[in-house]
């Protein structure tokens, strides 16, 4: 079994050399060159920096160039940190302020951002890294240094207090998942994958290992094809993509803009769908056009490599119906927990916990956060083994089934992304004139609704101030300015009241 | 017109809409925008904007966004 994700690249750039791996807007990269340019870049790192297992930042957009300047950050030893450039300036300083890291790859023209926000880091400019010299004798001292228990890589997730949470996960998770989510999915080498999730968003990580494990061909679709879909389903055809794993937001845009009424990417054999509950409507849109394709949803929150159940749908659904979460994957184990740390009985509610080698690592240097959420089985005490605490909730059905249930604290999905509320408030305090908000969540409308309180406020000086400090898809649907805001009797605010405002707007 | 500008100003209470001619090729309002955008005005005017007509050419300015609710409720008719 192989110990290291490189593994696979290498061994695709043995099998299929000269076969196109990565698709962008620019061209195409073949395995070779993608190996050849990672390598370089590895080079370039490990001459400027000669520690290993730390974090690289890696500012990345949706292009061939950031995936092989993550697989370059392996090959030095090191983690990568995916940081979407588009981000506000504040939130990838928080990134930095987290994780003091000491090396940065950005592109030419990223440069600006790049000797802004990381300051004290050393900067490697892409296009000068992949011109430099292989060194194969250095690459290969580190590799042995290496065990499949190191970080791979680094994803930011939404955290209550307004600071996001720095998500490590190992080669071990990555390799652990693959092996399984390749049997179950199917994907091979004449596989071509149509890739959607950012990369700094963890679903990217199924289209890239999956890619590469399989010696398949990745097609990075641009964000902007997704709000003009003539464009994507063109690609899609063009490209005779085979295989989409999506978040389901983007599932849903399709269905909503009706896209398949242009055209109908025939090729499609798969779609695996994951970030929240699958409206029915729009399964069936996409299953009138793809009657033959396979439908899989995913689950996993962020903290699980890959995902940890999947159900491949195999009947009609109709609308007010859910879909199961299905079963877990060989190797991971999910259970329902009830208050009592006890397996839920049929017809009871639990929370999931999650339990082997998927398993991430942890948060960044946050002991705290870490073991809140990284717990002991409840299960066993006999040994030590940490399961990851989800906090999401699921309903046991009397056939076995889990079906998801609403979360009862201030985490959303929403559009895919999770997010909590309290990182929205906590950024507009920081807006001037604020004296007080609250952020609701409407979800049958999917609405994210801000109420604010304070002098001389409006709408404009919301947005504004909240443009500079949070990214796009956190934004409220909606801000409404108060004159005063409701109590509830302990003198906090009433959400409850606010939530019914939410409602009726 | 005037309901066409309160919801693009309702989705991006910080762009100039009277007079940003690019909205699209500028990169002035993105996806989130634009699907926010579709969604409501499809509710709002009581239309399905088709996928054909979901061109960059159609939601450059406020006066092209116009039109094509226009358009398409004359169709409708």
């Amino acid at each position: 079994m192989a110990i290291h994700v490189l593994e696979y690249l290498e061994d695709a750039c043995k099998r299929y050399p000269g076969k196109n791996a990565l698709i962008d807007l620019e061209g195409a990269l073949t395995y070779r060159e993608v190996e050849q340019r990672a390598k370089a870049i590895g080079s370039t790192i490990r001459k400027q920096f000669r520690q290993v297992r730390r974090p690289v930042m890696v500012f990345s957009d949706r292009d061939s160039k950031s995936l092989v300047s993550f697989l370059g950050t392996a090959y030095s030893g090191n983690f990568y940190v995916p940081v979407d450039v588009h981000m506000p300036k504040a939130r990838i300083e928080t990134f930095f302020d987290t994780l003091s890291p000491e090396i940065l790859i950005c592109k030419e023209k990223d440069l600006p951002l790049a000797q802004e926000t990381g300051k004290n880091c050393r900067i490697i400019v892409y296009e000068e890294a992949i011109k430099e010299q292989i060194q194969e004798k250095e690459l290969q001292e580190i590799r042995n240094q290496m065990i499949d228990t190191d970080p791979l890589y680094l994803i930011f997730t939404s955290g209550s207090t307004g600071t996001p949470k720095g998500v490590i996960k190992s080669q071990r998770s990555i390799l652990a998942f693959m092996e399984q989510f390749l049997k179950i999915s199917g994907i091979e080498a004449e596989d071509v994958l149509g890739g959607q999730a950012p990369f700094d968003f963890d679903v990217s990580a199924k289209d890239i290992y999956a890619t590469l494990a399989a010696g398949a061909t990745l097609v990075i679709l641009p964000k902007t094809y997704f709000s003009f879909p003539k464009k994507l389903m063109d690609c899609l055809s063009e490209h005779h993509v085979t295989t989409l794993i999506w978040a389901v937001s983007a599932l849903s845009i399709v269905a909503n803009m009706k896209a398949f009424d242009y055209k109908v990417p025939k090729t499609i054999k798969r779609v695996l769908f994951s970030g929240e509950v699958l409206p029915i409507s729009h399964l069936n849109y996409w299953r009138q056009f793809l009657p033959n394709t396979s439908f899989v949803n995913l689950y996993a929150p962020t903290e699980v490599t890959g995902n940890c159940t999947y159900y491949t749908v195999d009947r009609e659904f109709q609308e007010g119906e859910t879909l199961p979460l299905g079963k877990p994957f060989p190797n991971v184990e999910v259970m329902v927990l009830n208050e009592e740390g006890k397996k839920v009985e049929p017809g009871q509610t639990g929370e999931i916990f999650v339990r082997g080698a998927f398993l991430s690592m942890g948060y960044y240097d946050n002991e705290e956060r870490t073991k809140g959420a990284f717990v002991q089985n409840p299960l066993q005490n006999f040994y030590p083994e940490m399961v990851y605490k989800t906090g999401d909730l699921a309903i046991r059905s009397e056939e076995g089934e889990y079906r998801f249930l609403t979360r009862e604290d201030f985490q959303i999905k929403h559009n895919g992304h999770r997010i909590e509320l309290g990182e929205i408030e906590t950024a507009s305090y920081k807006i001037e004139g604020i004296e007080s908000c609250a952020c609701v969540y409407v979800k049958e409308k999917k609405k994210i609704v801000l109420f604010a309180k304070g002098e001389n406020l409006d709408n404009k000086k919301v947005f504004l101030g909240l443009k500079t400090q949070i990214p796009k898809y956190m934004f409220p649907t909606k801000i409404v300015i108060l004159e005063e805001m409701p109590m509830s009797k302990n003198l906090k605010i009433d959400r409850q009241k606010l939530l019914q405002m939410a409602e009726e707007l | 017109m005037e309901r066409v500008l309160e919801i693009l100003t309702d989705v991006r209470p910080d762009v100039d809409f009277m007079n940003e001619t690019k909205l699209i090729d500028d990169g002035i309002i993105d996806s989130f925008d634009i699907i926010a955008i579709v969604s409501e005005l499809n509710d709002e005017f009581d239309v399905q904007i088709p996928i054909d007509e979901l061109e960059p050419d159609n939601f450059n300015t406020v006066e092209a966004i116009y039109e094509l609710i226009i358009k398409l409720q004359e169709e409708d008719e």
